[in-house]
C-alpha cells in the first residue's frame, strides 16, 4: 500500500498508508490529521483540502483541471505547488508522497 | 427527562439533548412518528448520508409548486441538483471564501459590529440576542446585497420574514405555518426583485452586481428571477442561522467563566477553537431532511426507498464514539473543526467562513467592550428556543457602561 507523509505547519509527520484509489483527502480525514478537512466530502466545492505538495512529487501527479483550479485561485497563501488533496487519487506509483498542510488551516 | 416526548417535534422551546440520549439509547436510526421519518443519531451515519447524495437525495430534488413558491426560484442553490448545483456551489464558495471573507470583515462586519456596540456600550445593560446577534448578519447581507444596512426597518422586517419561511422548513407544513410562510417569500421577492433590476442597469460593487456579470459562467441564460432566487437562499442562509450561533456562543460565555477568561486571553487559537465548540455543542440547525433513492440498511434497521431520513447533526455533534466528552466545552479539541453544524458533503454550508469571521467579530467585542458582563438576575432565563434553528435567549445582561469618549 502508497504511503503518504504529511508535515504539519509546525513540522510534525504522521506516515500514514492507504489504499490505491482513495484521495489525499479521504486518508487525512479517515486517520483524523489536523490541517486537512474535506468539508464538502471531496466534490472540489470548499477547498479546505489545501495542501502543499513537495515539489519534487508535484510534477509527477496529474495537472490540475479546471474546477480545481478554480477553487485553489481562492484559498489564502497558495502558491505554486498549491494542490486540493481531495483531487490527488493515490497510487502505487506515488508511495512516499509528501504533503504539507498550511497554517490557516489548523 | 425519560419518556416526556416522543418525536423531536414535541422538543419546540425545550432543550432537545436529553431526549436525543434517550433515542440514542435506542439506536442509531429510530422511527419518529410525529416526523413520519427515520431519525438518525450518530456522527458517522449522518455524514454518510449527507456526503453520499447518490444514495440520499435531498427532498426539494422532488420540489413541487408550493416549496419553489417558498423557496424563491428553481434556481435557489438548495432546489438545484446535480453538476448545476455543483456549478452554483463552486462559484459561491469562492465568493465566501476565506480571502473573499478577509474584504468583507473589513468593509462591513467591522463597521457594522462597531455601530452595534456604540448603541449599547454606555447603558450598561443590554438584552444581546436582539440588541447583537439578531443584528449583525442580518445587516452584513443587506450591506454585501447592496442595500443600506443601517434601514432598521429592513433589517428587523427581513428577519421576520426568514423566520416565518424557516419555520417551514423546518418541517411544520401546517397550512398557516405554509401560508405564512408563501407570504413571507413574496415579500422578500418584493424587496429584492427592484434592487436586482436596478443593478442590472447600474452595477455596483455589491454581490448582485457581481451574479449578473459572473453568473453565465454557471448557467446558459440568466433572468432576473434566476438572480432573487440565488439571493434567496443567500439571504436566508446568511441571516437566520449566524444570528443563532451568535447567541449560543454568548450564552456558554456568559454561562462558563472559566471559558470567557481563557478566550479573552487568547483570540488566536483558543477563540477559534471556543468558536468550533460553541457551533458543536450548540448546534443552530438541528436536523436536516434526507430521502432514501433505495432499500438500503442503516445502523441496523431496514430503510425503505422513498423514507424520509432526518439525519440530527445535533446530536451527532455529541456522539460520544466520535467526541470525548461530547457535552462539555474543550478548548483543546483534537479536529475541532470536524463537526456537522455547517453540514458537511456537497451541500455544506457555502458561508461557513463568513459566519466564522462574524463570531470572531462579535465575540472579540462582547469581551473588550463589556467589562464585567453578566447575565441579570432577575430578567427572562434563556431558554433554547425553537426547533429547527436553535439559539439561547433572550440574554439580558449588565456590564460596566462605557461613556463614549
Amino acid at each position: 500500500m502508497p504511503k503518504i507523509h504529511f508535515i504539519d505547519y509546525s513540522g510534525a509527520e504522521t506516515a500514514v498508508e492507504v489504499e490505491a484509489g482513495e484521495s489525499v483527502m479521504q486518508a487525512a480525514v479517515a486517520h483524523m490529521l489536523p490541517g486537512i478537512l474535506g468539508d464538502c466530502g471531496g466534490n472540489c466545492t470548499c477547498a479546505t483540502c489545501h495542501v502543499y505538495v513537495d515539489p519534487e512529487w508535484f510534477t509527477k501527479l496529474p495537472t490540475i483541471d479546471e474546477n480545481e483550479e478554480m477553487m485553489l485561485e481562492w484559498t489564502l497563501e497558495r502558491r505554486d505547488n498549491s494542490r486540493l488533496a481531495c483531487q490527488i487519487i493515490m497510487e502505487e506509483a506515488y508511495d512516499g508522497l509528501i504533503v504539507r498542510t498550511p497554517e490557516s488551516q489548523q | 427527562m425519560a419518556n416526556e416526548f416522543t418525536s423531536i417535534l414535541a422538543t419546540f422551546d425545550k432543550d432537545p439533548h436529553a431526549y436525543y440520549e434517550q433515542l440514542r439509547d435506542q439506536g442509531d436510526v429510530v422511527w419518529d412518528a410525529g416526523m413520519n421519518g427515520w431519525v438518525v443519531l450518530s456522527y458517522e451515519l449522518c455524514r454518510y448520508i449527507e456526503e453520499r447524495e447518490d444514495f440520499f437525495r435531498h427532498p426539494y430534488a422532488d420540489a413541487n409548486e408550493t416549496m419553489l413558491d417558498i423557496k424563491g426560484g428553481p434556481r435557489n442553490i438548495t432546489v438545484l441538483q446535480g453538476e448545476e448545483h455543483q456549478k452554483l456551489r463552486r462559484y459561491l464558495a469562492r465568493m465566501f471564501s476565506p480571502k473573499a471573507v478577509q474584504e468583507y470583515t473589513r468593509d462591513f462586519l467591522e463597521p457594522i459590529t462597531t455601530y452595534l456596540f456604540d448603541r449599547i456600550a454606555s447603558k450598561g445593560r443590554a438584552e444581546l440576542a436582539s440588541e447583537i446577534a439578531d443584528q449583525l448578519p442580518p445587516r452584513v447581507f443587506v450591506a454585501l446585497l447592496g442595500m443600506d444596512w443601517m434601514d432598521e426597518a429592513l433589517v428587523t422586517r427581513e428577519l421576520v420574514l426568514h423566520h416565518a419561511v424557516m419555520d417551514w422548513i423546518g418541517g411544520n407544513r401546517s397550512a398557516e405555518v405554509t401560508q405564512k410562510a408563501r407570504d413571507a417569500s413574496h415579500e422578500l421577492n418584493a424587496i429584492l426583485r427592484p434592487e436586482i433590476h436596478r443593478r442590472k442597469q447600474n452595477p455596483g460593487a455589491d454581490i448582485v452586481s457581481r451574479l449578473w456579470a459572473e453568473a453565465p459562467e454557471v448557467f446558459a441564460e440568466v433572468s432576473d428571477e434566476d438572480i432573487v432566487a440565488i439571493c434567496r437562499e443567500l439571504f436566508l442562509a446568511g441571516s437566520d442561522t449566524s444570528v443563532h450561533a451568535i447567541a449560543n456562543a454568548y450564552y456558554l460565555l456568559l454561562t462558563q467563566p472559566d471559558i470567557l477568561e481563557a478566550v479573552a486571553n487568547d483570540r488566536g487559537p483558543t477563540l477559534d477553537n471556543f468558536i468550533e465548540e460553541s457551533l458543536r455543542l450548540l448546534t443552530v440547525v438541528q436536523y436536516r431532511f434526507r430521502v432514501a433513492n433505495q432499500d438500503v440498511e442503516l445502523g441496523g434497521v431496514a430503510i425503505k426507498h422513498n423514507d424520509l431520513l432526518i439525519p440530527i447533526n445535533a446530536a451527532a455533534n455529541r456522539d460520544p464514539v466520535r467526541f470525548e466528552c461530547p457535552h462539555l466545552v474543550d478548548l483543546k479539541r483534537k479536529q475541532p473543526r470536524a463537526h456537522l453544524a455547517f453540514n458537511m458533503g456537497p451541500r455544506m454550508c457555502v458561508g461557513a467562513p463568513l459566519a466564522r469571521a462574524e463570531l470572531r467579530e462579535v465575540i472579540s467585542a462582547f469581551i473588550d467592550r463589556m467589562p464585567n458582563v453578566r447575565l441579570e438576575r432577575n430578567s427572562a432565563e434563556p431558554h433554547f428556543a425553537n426547533i429547527y434553528t436553535r439559539s439561547f435567549r433572550p440574554l439580558h445582561v449588565t456590564f460596566d457602561a462605557i461613556m463614549p469618549s
